[in-house]
């Protein structure tokens, strides 16, 4: 559990301001949605505090140390990107097992000793309901498959923050609804610190404990 | 991931016509003389004894040791340009991709002479020039092969394995290098089999070193030796075949379908930096060549030029070099005119994505495997009698030509054409078209990028080739790579002078067809 704080942040694209400046803090262990309509710059703000990409001015800020500069695998923030992003030549286990074993960078808070990483995977699985496709190829997965793995991926390597880029977008009525409800309750067991985007009012009421509106 | 198996087949029957001209020109100009040299020349002494000869054994071994030192050496050094090129525009990209791809399609008499001018004298014969060559002539192998998988990797998943804590050596390792595999495996593979069966290079820079291909034919001609040529050609193909065949079988089983590509990102400063250092380091030769050609003991000179025109000529040596260029041209377009169709038509059958179309592919394929001196001699032992004398005809030389393009033909078009849905196909047979309007009109139109590269290719490979040539050419059908290598082969000055001029005019007349027909990233890397 860790706080985040968006400290002035600005975004622009080809020259074009896309948030001319924008801060806001999350405090531990809660949700914060980002609410917006496409283009309103949620998933670039996304992007910006995994360290994926660069602002063009502003900080990040993780318990109160400059993050703004720091690679993104030396960051501890998790992503569950929009299209999951699943290794296509790993397993379903080994996707969740990666973060676990290729944390080298000790920045993780919880080091995973090899004989521990299993237990961890079946964990997170157990978690997101797919405990028993670990060995799985992703390639065969559904959509909402996909997403649980992604979510449990995200999760195992325990990030102080989780990032969620529009976890349940796509997804039929029947499957977004019941994949809410996992999440909330994955999101309230897991006390993950975690920031939301989304399109969908009812989604980031439901699920976060706070929202900042963009665009 | 769909397998062939759950893809509709179409009957089988239907293809057999299409492929007929193609394993007839495989058959009359590969097997019949492969087998036909076997059986006249192979004895049991020299299926036994032909190892013991004096060079044999070091052949195989240089060969081996060559091919495993060109092959990591180049897969090492291809990486950062196929990066650069795959995953980043920027400007100028278009010039020096077109670039760093040429040297696959030149003449191998031409980069020999390239390094000959541009290595000291003392190491411009021997091992090391026989790796830079390698290196320098596969380098577009591996940014063919390996950039167009990368340029499918979508950068996200790199980012996701950096947001699980991976640092950027980690998920190049795990992600970017695994998912490559199946691209590197088809690479290396080329490229493996370019150097073990490379003949010009090492024939121009190997100095006393042979491989197994230059030792057939100094088996053949230096010594006689025909039975011993043959031993070793036909081992060599069995083995060059098998080799082939467990390697398709592996690229296969590690073939996965990936992704699109995801959000393009702002070109890192390092990408035009890696494609420029690769433009020059793949220019320098040619410039050097083309310097070579006009200097002459630290004084510049049109001499060799002078030669070419006529106005000069080499005492002793009647060669008449305009005459070979326009004879080298006019092959090379009467070889593409036979490759072309037949390759296209043989292609019809991977529609049919049957297991009969692949082995029959993998028959066509042959031509890569069999030793072009071995070839060569074959054609010479069984066309050349009074019943059949083709040796002495014109078209001898375009139509092996063709056959030696015709795997490359056959490679590209059909994975183009495997690649065209079989829905389109139906889509136009329900809305009325006949089979050969759909064919005009919907599947012509989506290979015509890959024809006309291959087209360019065809023309280079007959331009180029020397192996088969070497053997089979006279001297009034001597082709423009044979020219070069006979004026080299020659003491003096003016001879070197007028080599060096002629391989200029091979690598003009080779750049100018890749460059405009080939068009080197169509359908390659976009």
């Amino acid at each position: 559990m860790s706080r985040l704080e968006i400290s002035q942040v600005a975004i622009v694209h080809d020259g074009r301001p896309i948030i001319p400046s924008i801060s806001f803090q999350v405090a531990e262990a809660s949700t914060c949605a980002l609410l917006g309509p496409s283009g309103s710059g949620k998933s670039s703000l996304l992007r910006i505090i995994a360290g994926i990409d660069r602002p063009a001015a502003g900080h990040v800020f993780l318990d109160d140390a400059d993050i703004t500069d720091l690679p993104t695998h030396r960051r501890r923030i998790g992503l569950v990107f929009q299209d999951n992003q699943l290794f296509p030549h790993l397993s379903v286990g080994d996707n969740v097992a990666y973060g676990l074993r290729h944390n080298w960078s000790s920045n993780f808070r919880r080091s995973w000793p090899k004989a521990k990483v299993q237990d961890r995977v079946m964990e997170m699985l157990t978690l997101v309901g797919m405990a028993d496709r670990s060995r799985d190829p992703v390639g065969i997965l559904s959509g909402g498959e996909s997403k649980r793995v992604a979510l449990a991926r995200g999760l195992a390597p325990s990030p102080s923050v989780l990032l969620l880029d529009e976890p349940l977008t796509g997804l039929d009525a029947e499957l977004h609804e019941k994949l809410l409800l996992d999440l909330k309750n994955i999101l309230d067991s897991s006390r993950t610190t975690c920031i939301l985007v989304t399109h969908d009012r009812d989604e980031a009421t439901r699920l976060a404990t706070s929202i900042v509106r963009l665009g | 991931m769909p397998s062939s198996a759950d893809r509709p087949r179409l009957r089988d029957r239907t293809a057999v016509p299409w492929i007929t001209p193609a394993m007839l020109l495989v058959v009359a100009f590969i097997v019949v003389p492969i087998v036909n040299l076997a059986a006249r020349t192979i004895t049991s002494e020299s299926v036994v004894g032909v190892w013991r000869r004096p060079g044999v054994m070091d052949a195989i071994r240089f060969t081996l040791f060559e091919t495993v030192l060109s092959t990591i050496l180049t897969v090492a050094l291809g990486l950062a340009p196929a990066w650069a090129f795959s995953r980043w525009q920027f400007r100028g990209r278009r010039f020096m991709l077109s670039t760093v791809t040429l040297p696959f399609v030149l003449p191998t008499v031409v980069v020999g002479a390239s390094f000959l001018e541009l290595l000291p004298t003392g190491s411009n014969r021997g091992l090391l020039a026989v790796l830079l060559a390698h290196v320098y002539f596969n380098l577009s192998v591996i940014i063919r092969t390996v950039g167009p998988i990368w340029a499918t990797i979508d950068p996200m998943l790199t980012s996701a394995a950096h947001t699980l804590g991976a640092s950027p050596t980690r998920s190049f390792l795990t992600v970017t290098i695994p998912l490559l595999r199946p691209g590197l495996m088809a690479a290396t593979g080329i490229v493996g089999f370019m150097c073990a069966t490379s003949y010009g290079i090492v024939r121009i820079l190997g100095g006393d070193n042979t491989t197994i291909e230059v030792e057939i034919y100094r088996r053949a001609m230096s010594f006689g030796d025909l039975s011993g040529a043959a031993t070793l050609a036909l081992a060599q193909l069995l083995v060059v075949a098998g080799c082939l065949a467990a390697w398709r079988r592996r690229e296969r089983a590690v073939t996965i379908e990936l992704a699109h590509r995801g959000v393009p990102r702002r070109t890192p400063r390092l990408a035009p930096m890696v494609a420029a250092v690769s433009t020059t380091i793949i220019a320098i030769p040619l410039i050097s060549l083309m310097i070579s050609s006009v200097r002459n003991r630290g004084s510049w000179t049109l001499a060799g030029w002078r030669i070419i025109t006529g106005e000069r000529s080499i005492p002793g040596l009647n060669i008449d070099l305009v005459s070979v260029i326009i004879r080298s041209m006019s092959y090379a377009i009467v070889a593409t005119a036979i490759a072309i169709p037949v390759g296209v038509l043989a292609t019809r059958l991977r529609a049919s994505r049957s297991d009969h179309a692949r082995s029959a592919e993998r028959l066509l394929l042959l031509p890569l495997g069999a030793s072009a001196v071995a070839v060569g001699l074959g054609i010479v032992v069984t066309y050349n009698d009074e019943f059949i004398d083709l040796r002495g005809t014109w078209f001898i030389l375009p139509l092996v030509h063709a056959v030696v393009a015709l795997p490359f033909v056959i490679r590209t078009i059909a994975a183009v054409q495997g690649a065209i849905p079989l829905h389109l196909r139906s889509a136009a047979m329900t809305l009325g078209a006949p089979p050969f309007r759909t064919w005009r009109t919907i599947e012509w139109p989506l290979l015509l990028p890959a024809v006309r590269t291959t087209a360019a290719m065809s023309m280079a490979i007959s331009l180029g080739e020397f192996g088969a040539t070497s053997l089979l050419t006279r001297r009034d059908t001597d082709t423009l790579p044979i020219a070069v290598d006979r004026l080299l082969g020659r003491s003096g000055d003016l001879a070197r002078l007028a080599g060096l001029s002629t391989a200029v005019v091979l690598l003009a007349l080779t750049a100018t067809v890749f460059l405009t027909l080939g068009r080197s990233d169509h359908g390659v890397i976009r």
